[in-house]
């Protein structure tokens, strides 16, 4: 299995995922403390239609998705903002528009159905260089925005409301998270697929949240866990040929399992206060 | 006593279809402690809220420390204010209690070594320095709400608005909790609790206002 690694492809394949897989649960946790959930269905299906679009023009599909997403995030954070919509209907409409966007960018732009496959699941061996170096830096500014603005987000996680006044400007900081939220699932998307990207988003950050006792400690375990979840997943697709999200994503869904079974009967053991 | 550190003239607030606040006035001296009470619905939470610049006003106005709610010199001076929500409404997401503590001071550009000094003054203030690692929502009732008070020490506040802070606490958490409010009132910081609780809080030595119809009186 060493021998593949002398293959570009693979080799920045495995660069690739390594980097995010170590940082994508970051976003991950704000994702699950901020109720980030709708946003993340929407940012997923825009993933899809940017990617229908790249395939359509024929062009690597990473900048049309960062687009589409960015635009999506900035568009229901209007709606919510300015006209008080909220939050969960808005991302439905936007849901459903890209969806069914993208269905009709495939079949009108007659994409081959394999390409159009590997939106769902992911083309990690097909990343260009430009892509391997383009996620390196996102995943390097991601980490830098968490340590810099740690304290802010800190607050807003804890409460808005008591972030607000604690003199945080916890709108700006809200749109800022869901901003790195959607290049996150853009990035992700590349790598896992639209329909997998929570084995590197949100997996890592439900198995680590299990047994800790700090928002500090939990950064640093869902980090740790997604990079487990990531070589897992990248060792057994290559042993038995199977695309590296869903490999993944089954290996990350195990070990969820298992932890909960093992929380299960560790309270049914506890004495009854 | 001091001058007047926070102002309600005639609030109106509405929350949908209702009218919560209905002209409530009130003036709170720098370094008093005032109980607020009101049946469950009165419009406690929402006063509080106002008076945080939460929610927006229909008519009325709040300063605090001189400064009308929403304007800029107000929101400079917005940690002045600092709000212990009802037990219970917040999330059980994981956090320290010493995270907790430190959400008080997101807002100002510190180093790390004056943000730590800060932080273990404000559990020290409390009592709660050896609840600093352990989980916040592990913590008892009790426990929580000192810490809760530590994250608003260490945050500068002068004013404290406390909403509820009886639920779910036992006699001698209850107990200890009041004479910590009164001691830190002593030190010249200002509460403000609201509750249902008639028996919470002495009004041999809490000034007493009650929230009816929308107003105070």
């Amino acid at each position: 299995m060493l021998s593949l690694l002398s293959y570009p492809p693979i080799l920045r394949g495995l660069a690739v995922l390594l980097v995010a897989s170590a940082t994508f649960p970051v976003a991950g946790v704000w994702v699950v403390r901020l109720n980030l959930l709708p946003y993340r269905f929407m940012l997923m299906h825009g993933a899809l239609l940017g990617g229908a679009m790249g395939l359509a023009l024929g062009l690597a599909p990473l900048p049309s998705v960062l687009l589409v997403n960015l635009l999506l995030v900035l568009v229901a954070d209007y709606l919510s903002n300015h006209h008080r919509l909220d939050a969960g209907l808005s991302t439905i409409v936007l849901m459903v528009a890209s969806l069914g966007g993208a269905m009709a960018i495939i079949s009108a732009a007659g994409v081959p159905a394999q390409d159009a496959m590997g939106l769902l699941w992911g083309s990690l061996f097909a990343v260009s260089p430009a892509e391997t170096a383009a996620t390196a830096v996102f995943c390097a500014a991601l980490i830098v925005y968490a340590r810099a603005a740690s304290a802010p987000i800190a607050a807003v996680i804890f409460d808005r409301d008591v972030a607000f006044t604690s003199g945080v400007n916890d709108a700006a900081v809200m749109r800022s998270l869901m901003i790195i939220t959607g290049l996150t699932v853009a990035f992700a998307m590349r790598i896992v697929g639209a329909l997998l990207l929570d084995a590197l988003l949100l997996i890592p950050v439900l198995i680590a949240s299990l047994g800790v006792h700090s928002l500090a400690q939990l950064y640093r375990r869902s980090a740790l866990i997604g990079l487990g979840v990531g070589i897992a997943g990248f060792v057994i697709a290559l042993a038995v040929d199977l695309p590296v999200g869903a490999a993944a994503a089954l290996t990350g869904a195990v070990i969820l399992g298992i932890a909960l079974l093992v929380r299960h009967n560790r309270r049914r053991k506890e004495p009854r206060t | 006593m001091g001058r007047d550190i926070l102002i309600l003239e005639n609030v109106r607030v509405r929350r949908g279809e209702r009218i919560v606040l209905d002209g409530a006035s009130l003036a709170v001296e720098q370094g008093s402690r005032l109980v607020i009470r009101g049946d469950n619905g009165s419009g406690k939470t929402t006063l509080l809220q106002s008076a945080l610049g939460l929610l927006p006003l229909e008519s009325g106005t709040i300063r605090l420390d001189g400064a009308p709610v929403g304007t800029p010199e107000w929101r400079r001076r917005r940690p002045l204010a600092a709000w212990v929500p009802q037990d219970g409404l917040l999330h059980r997401f994981p956090l320290a209690a010493w995270e907790a503590v430190a959400v008080g001071l997101a807002g100002a550009r510190l180093r790390r070594r004056d943000r730590d000094a800060r932080i273990r003054r404000a559990l020290e203030d409390v009592d709660a320095v050896d609840l600093a690692d352990r989980c916040f929502h592990r913590l008892s009732g009790g426990e929580r709400q000192r810490v809760s008070i530590a994250r608003c020490l260490a945050q500068g506040a002068e004013v404290l608005l406390l909403d509820e802070p009886g639920t779910a606490l036992d006699a001698e958490s209850r107990k200890r909790l009041v004479l910590l409010a009164e001691s830190l009132s002593d030190e010249g910081k200002t509460f403000v609790v609201v509750t249902h609780d008639e028996s919470l809080f002495d009004p041999a030595r809490w000034k007493e206002h009650r929230l009816s119809g929308g107003r105070l009186c």
